[in-house]
């Protein structure tokens, strides 16, 4: 994934907290996906900014874990969430 | 007084503010009817404050009951979160036609008593309007797909409007019934536009205003409907015991309404049967005034033990019948006394809807309503003779 690309999200995504998870609910399709505690710091760190590197960053000094294993995790959850059109990945940089 | 029962206790002790580790661990402690647990606190709504109560790791639940019961809050969840984006729609789109409306019940009174829209149970919503903007909401809500059971045309006949009290739309692919609702307690209609402020606060849910009542206005209209229905589920007795721990009232007002709509015995049946269960702190002054009527104190025992062998028994879709509610409505009726035959009399004489729906009469001819009632009575007079 080109983490140079610029990405914008969903206008009608609800987020509910439940317990340690969150429900994302896309208002138009009313399609739920379900965060786990991981997912949610995920989610709350894409919220603050509009490119890939700027939250894979901020998530790379959250998180202890290798710069490769949080790029494999990292491009699992924007696929999701891309399918999901929670998001949507601008196509120029 | 009834026996100790495993499944009432554990729900009503699940219901209360105060975390009791000890009693929730011994009334767990042999504990196996999971399903009829569940059961009855999803019939009395109340299942979500259940698992947020027995989830604590200080009490001793199989790993596969909790997860389950996780499961079935999750799904109210979502039931709820789709609920309150067509809420949210809803009042966005009447405030596009300059429509004044208020939420009752439903998302706003979860926010409101608990900061978060999956703590009650709910599977409708309810709207106040203006009884003037009735029809314009009416059609609002039709070109979004939902569907009235009855022509539009009687949100304008003046009898309909007097005698009904709730509008119902639904939408069949959302499954989603709306009500709207024009009339404050079933019977005062408000000046919405006028006071809309005045009687309004406001709640934000997912980021959009919402209005609903002021809790004053909010506490009285959940005593009455809890009472008008015989406070037949849990959740309902719930709603006003959170209502007064969680907000501020102010008891002087809401007194001098209930006052002055008359509707003393139903608002004060509230506050004795939220203090009966969960002992909810209330000014010395209004547990003064709840000692002076005496027929709540007989209603709530029917109350309390209808509500204990509906839990015990599990009985499916098992409501109290029509005769008994009104019953109980004519005793909690602040101008019932029993020596006056003139009450019950008008209380047999009334146009029901069902009546309204047999014909849409014209206003200047509404008067010939009173047909049905008549024939009901003398129908009723035949069959006791013979």
């Amino acid at each position: 994934m080109d983490l140079q690309k610029s990405y914008s999200i969903s206008s009608s995504i609800i987020l509910q907290t439940i317990d340690d998870e969150s429900l994302l609910m896309d208002e138009d399709t009313q399609h739920f996906y379900e965060l786990n505690s991981s997912g949610v710091s995920f989610w709350n760190i894409l919220k603050k900014y509009n490119k890939l590197s700027d939250s894979f960053n901020e998530i790379l000094e959250y998180f202890d874990v290798s710069k490769e294993q949080l790029e494999n995790d990292f491009n699992i959850f924007i696929s999701n969430l891309e399918d999901q059109g929670i998001i949507k990945i601008n196509e120029t940089t | 007084m009834k026996p100790p029962n495993l499944i009432y206790d554990l729900l009503i002790e699940c219901c209360k503010v105060t975390f009791d580790e000890k009693k929730l661990n011994i009334l767990l402690s042999s504990f196996e009817n999971w399903d009829n647990l569940f059961y009855s606190a999803n019939k009395h709504g109340i299942l979500p404050l259940v698992y947020k109560k027995l989830k604590n790791e200080k009490l001793s639940i199989p790993e596969e009951v909790l997860q389950n019961l996780k499961n079935l809050y999750i799904l109210i969840a979502k039931q709820n979160m789709t609920i309150s984006a067509d809420l949210t729609k809803t009042i966005k789109l009447f405030k596009e036609n300059n429509i004044n409306a208020i939420a009752l019940k439903g998302p706003t009174l979860s926010q409101l008593n608990y900061n978060d829209i999956t703590l009650r149970q709910y599977g409708d919503l309810d709207i106040l309007v203006d009884k003037s903007s009735l029809y314009d909401a009416a059609k609002l809500l039709m070109n979004k797909n939902y569907k009235m059971n009855y022509p539009i045309e009687y949100t304008k006949n003046t009898k309909h409007l007097l005698l009904r009290k709730d509008l119902q739309l639904k939408n069949y692919d959302k499954n989603l019934l709306i009500e709207l609702h024009w009339k404050f307690l079933d019977n005062i209609v408000l000046d919405i536009n006028h006071d809309f402020f005045n009687l309004t606060q406001a709640i934000s849910i997912n980021n959009e205003v919402i209005n609903t009542f002021k809790n004053e206005n909010l506490l009285l209209y959940l005593c009455i409907h809890g009472s008008k229905h015989f406070w037949e589920r849990l959740e309902w007795i719930v709603d006003v015991d959170r209502l007064i721990r969680n907000n501020k009232i102010d008891w002087r007002s809401v007194q001098e309404q209930a006052n002055s709509s008359q509707v003393n015995r139903m608002f004060y049946m509230g506050l004795l049967i939220i203090r009966s269960l969960f002992n909810t702190p209330l000014p010395e002054s209004i547990q003064n005034e709840i000692t002076k009527y005496k027929v709540i104190h007989i209603v709530n025992k029917d109350i309390l033990e209808y509500l204990y062998d509906d839990i015990i028994h599990t009985k499916e879709n098992a409501h109290l019948p029509q005769s008994a509610i009104n019953k109980i409505n004519m005793l909690l009726n602040d101008n019932y006394n029993d020596k006056t035959m003139k009450f019950k009399m008008a209380y047999n004489f009334r146009i029901n809807q069902t009546d309204l729906f047999k014909i849409n009469l014209p206003n200047y001819l509404s008067s010939l309503y009173y047909i049905f009632p008549l024939v009901r009575l003398i129908k009723k007079a035949f069959k006791r003779l013979q």
